[in-house]
């Protein structure tokens, strides 16, 4: 995302392109844990620990992934990731360049804290045999697809139940992606001269070169302004490999940063102080129980002020379900129902009582004094009379009908003599 | 106007078929239901048949020209003719009112609501069928007018009849509330009548007259119309009779008046309102935009509150339509096509969420959200048809209900020349939001009815005291259904089948606003 925003539109999609590999090789590893290891728990603090001696294969693959993921030369993440941060800053956003380099350190410290919690250290919870009620029966699944155990590895009173690494349909899908997280890179190869960007053919935009302006409205298109091409740019030419010679570019300039050992240096140099100092605080922390480190959340009120605040995901779910959810789909709701209950309706109602109430008038007055009584006196038949007016009060739906429309002749006759 | 007269019998046969039914049904004694069931199903058959034949004998090269035109004297006094065509507009909405109608009547066979009397019942439907039909293919502003009304009687005796408990409140509020409608409707058609030189009512003579007058004259008679089609709609706020009508009428009522009767609402914008009253509908379109995404959000927000599955599926009706309203108000062929796909598509969708609420109702006794619960473990196939359904409804692109919402939302990004662009792009956003409203209130209506455990009074498998209590669903209803789901399917998937029968239709409506 922070290269598409910056316009560093390249590494933003072959980094979306290398993610899926390592980013699905880790997932698949961690289900690959839960469902040969950890009893389909995914705490790595109370049931994991010490499992690459166990899952050789699933541990090999991760770590392959994870350093893809860091952005470690030569895994694929480095060309892709680092092209980004590279670019980001070629581009003139310094800030978020500053911030990228900071993402990977952090990505490189949570990685090795994962990696260490998970694979290093003395087995914990389910990964030491601890189990659940429903592993005995869980276990005879396992072992029907199991080609190769790890049981042997394990000394351990509880070798049938416990840590094991997972059967071919599993460990297979790992190898493949593993293998891709490692090459994939090699796809764009940057640093290794043009020849090796063979993504960046396929996914460039080729200038379209139109020879009327075209109108405003969706569709149309500007010429993107990204800070022009310095002797560090591939290409010169607002149009990117191609320049028009005349009419409206509608290729998106594009500027890439050149790739410097120098540069990729630093973000190496950050990555791995990520990964150290991280295994050094996870040692001190989870292996040596450090005094120091150990409840530092639970002593210090601005660390537990931020932990609390990072378990609960920044409060954002909790914001979204107890605050916008239940405001619309409680009160806000029940205020509109509310309202078309008895705003529209009453209306509606009030409308129906004043007619009645003004018929019953009508009715009386009219038609049984002014009317009956003039028909009475006069002696005459009194059908035709009584029959305009009677059915006002009558309550039958055809008649209301009826009114209606004798009242739609006259108003629409008064409308063509207010117009004419 | 060009017009084609071939086979022009056709659509006075396809109209009037369901009333030589009626006539048959007259004669068949009371008692014998069976007989009478027949009747109504082979006349429905032969109903949709001559409207299958109608779609082959139809020129899709030529969607935009009325076809199968006949014009006939018939009240010269007030210079009202005989006068039907059918062009890419009504043509799928001709043939959905078919289509709907043979389902009912399949649906009815196995399903004739309390207090019974099949001949009365069917006779009914059958009349509606006419009326919607008619009103699909009328010409003439008072042909219009009476098909219009038509429609009207059956409806108030299915809901006054057959209804639920509320059913006499529910089909009188039904009634006066259209019949206000009507009768400013019909003020207007005078007014133009009169004011185009009292020549003639027919609508290609009105179209082609009208956009002379004078733009308040427009403006106000464009005022009468707009009240009795936007009743028919229903808009906010004129949509209160909707929720108690669809509500309290028995399965057949609601699914017919979701199919087809709110449509004869916004196609009589599409054919009558905005064509020849082009300079008025340019000056009333962001008011009606306006009321549709009011009518969008306020809708979702009523399905929210609700606390019973039909009248939730019936507020979820102003939402829809509001999506078709914003479509037709942007007064462009791209807008005004996505409007009339999306009255196909919830027709079809809406419709089928009535019958699957009518079956529901039928086991469980009840329609309380609250009480329902588990339904895909109880009766897979029909928590299933229910989920689907959902889907469809709150538009999951590959189905039908997408592409009446998404290009609809999508339209009001440029609306038509004249017209304020920034007000448009405010209701496209507020439309857009309105999607996540109907995605919520569906999905929770479907994990709150079909999702969990059976509520424990009804917890029991049927074999203790009611054997037939939760069967799934039966023959009867798959036929009903089947034809349903697959349209549903077919036209999210190739949408360009109606598309493009729509769209030269459009084109020529909306000529008046190119010139």
């Amino acid at each position: 995302m922070l290269g598409l925003g910056a316009g560093a539109w390249l590494p933003a999609v072959f980094h979306i392109f290398t993610h899926a590999f390592f980013k699905a090789c880790l997932f698949l590893g961690a289900g690959s844990i839960s469902h040969s290891a950890s009893h389909h728990s995914f705490d790595m603090k109370k049931d994991m620990g010490g499992l690459r001696k166990v899952m050789p294969i699933t541990f090999t693959t991760w770590i392959i992934s994870t350093l893809a993921l860091c952005g470690v030369f030569p895994f694929s993440g480095f060309f892709s990731k680092d092209e980004i941060i590279d670019n980001v800053g070629n581009n003139g956003y310094q800030m978020f360049m500053i911030i990228g380099l900071i993402g990977a350190f952090m990505t490189a410290a949570y990685m090795t804290r994962a990696t260490y919690l998970t694979f290093f250290g003395e087995p914990r919870g389910a990964s030491a045999g601890e189990h659940h009620d429903e592993h005995a029966t869980a276990h005879d699944s396992h072992d029907s697809h199991d080609s190769h155990d790890a049981h042997d590895d394990h000394a351990s009173d509880h070798a049938d139940h416990g840590p094991h690494e997972s059967g071919w349909r599993i460990t297979l899908p790992l190898v493949l992606l593993a293998v891709l997280a490692l090459s994939s890179g090699l796809l764009n190869a940057t640093p290794f001269g043009e020849k090796w960007e063979r993504i960046k053919t396929w996914v460039e935009p080729s200038a379209e070169v139109v020879m009327e302006t075209a109108p405003g409205g969706p569709g149309h298109s500007n010429v993107l302004s990204v800070p022009a091409a310095g002797e560090e740019g591939h290409h010169d030419s607002p149009c990117g490999s191609e320049t028009p010679e005349e009419g409206v570019c509608y290729a998106p300039q594009l500027v890439h940063a050149k790739f410097k050992w120098s540069k990729a240096m630093l973000s190496l140099g950050i990555v791995f102080l990520g990964i150290a100092l991280s295994w050094m605080v996870s040692t001190m922390l989870y292996s040596r129980k450090d005094k120091r480190f150990v409840g530092l959340t639970e002593r210090n009120g601005v660390l537990r002020a931020g932990y609390n605040l990072l378990i609960n995901k920044y409060y954002l779910d909790a914001f979204y379900e107890k605050v916008i959810v239940k405001a619309i789909a409680g009160p806000i709701a029940a205020a509109a129902y509310w309202f078309n209950q008895n705003v529209l309706d009453g209306i509606l109602h009030a409308v129906a009582a004043v007619s009645r109430v003004f018929s019953g008038w009508v009715y009386r007055n009219i038609d049984q004094r002014v009317v009956d009584g003039t028909v009475n006196n006069s002696g005459k038949a009194t059908k035709g009379a009584g029959g305009v007016l009677a059915p006002v009060q009558s309550g039958k739906v055809s008649q209301y009908g009826a009114l209606l429309f004798s009242a739609a002749a006259v108003a629409a006759l008064v409308l063509v003599i207010i117009n004419s | 106007m060009e017009m084609l007269r071939d086979h022009n019998w056709m659509l006075s046969v396809g109209t009037f078929l369901p009333l030589l039914g009626v006539l048959l049904l007259l004669v068949v004694p009371k008692a014998n239901e069976q007989l009478i069931k027949k009747v109504a199903l082979l006349t429905s058959i032969a109903t949709v048949a001559v409207g299958v034949w109608t779609l082959f004998r139809f020129d899709f090269g030529n969607a935009g020209t009325m076809q199968f035109v006949d014009e006939k004297t018939w009240i010269p006094l007030i210079k009202s003719s005989y006068y039907i065509g059918l062009d890419g507009i009504s043509l799928p909405l001709y043939f959905l009112s078919m289509v709907i109608t043979l389902l009912v009547v399949i649906y009815s066979l196995d399903h004739i609501p309390s207090p019974g009397n099949p001949k009365a019942f069917f006779s009914l439907m059958l009349v509606l069928q006419t009326g919607m039909a008619g009103t699909f293919i009328a010409q003439d502003l008072i042909l219009f007018f009476v098909f219009f009304e038509l429609v009207l009687l059956p409806m108030y005796f299915m809901i006054g009849v057959w209804g639920g408990e509320n059913r006499q409140y529910a089909s009188l509020k039904f009634f006066l509330y259209t019949m206000f409608g009507s009768a400013l409707m019909l003020v207007a058609f005078l007014a133009l009548f009169f004011k185009t030189g009292a020549e003639s009512f027919a609508i290609p003579y009105l179209v082609e007259n009208g956009g002379a007058l004078a733009k308040n004259v427009q403006v106000w008679i464009f005022a009468g119309m707009f009240i009795g089609f936007a009743v028919k709609v229903p808009m906010f706020p004129f949509h209160t009779w909707l929720p108690d009508a669809h509500t309290q009428a028995p399965t057949q009522g609601s699914v017919i008046l979701a199919a087809i009767l709110l449509k004869l609402g916004t196609y009589g914008f599409v054919r009558i309102a905005i064509p020849v009253l082009p300079e008025a509908a340019k000056a009333w379109a962001p008011y009606i935009g306006a009321l549709a995404v009011i009518g969008i959000i306020y809708g979702a927000l009523g399905c929210l509150a609700q606390t019973d599955m039909k009248r939730l599926i019936a507020f979820s009706s102003v939402a829809h339509m509001g999506f078709v309203m914003l479509g037709i108000s942007t007064l462009t062929s791209f807008g005004m096509t996505a409007a009339m796909f999306g009255m196909v598509a919830h027709g079809l969708i809406t419709g089928m969420l009535f019958f699957v609420a009518g079956s529901v109702k039928e086991r469980y006794h009840t329609l309380e959200i609250a009480r329902l619960g588990g339904i895909l473990k109880q009766m897979p196939h029909l928590g299933w048809i229910l989920g689907f359904s959902c889907m469809a409804s709150l538009g999951l692109p590959g189905l039908a209900g997408f592409w009446g919402e998404f290009p609809a939302i999508l339209s009001a990004y440029s609306p038509a020349a004249g017209l304020n662009e920034t007000a448009f792009r405010v209701y496209m956003v507020i439309a857009a939001l309105g999607t996540v409203l109907a995605a919520a209130y569906l999905l929770w209506l479907f994990q709150r009815v079909a999702f969990g455990e059976p509520k424990p009074e009804f917890a029991g498998d049927g074999h203790g005291h009611d054997d037939h209590a939760f069967h799934d669903v039966n023959k009867f209803e798959w036929f009903a259904w089947t034809p349903l789901l697959i349209a549903i399917l077919v036209f999210g998937v190739v949408p360009n089948l109606m598309f493009k029968v729509l769209d030269p239709a459009v084109q020529v409506v909306l000529t008046g606003f190119k010139g």
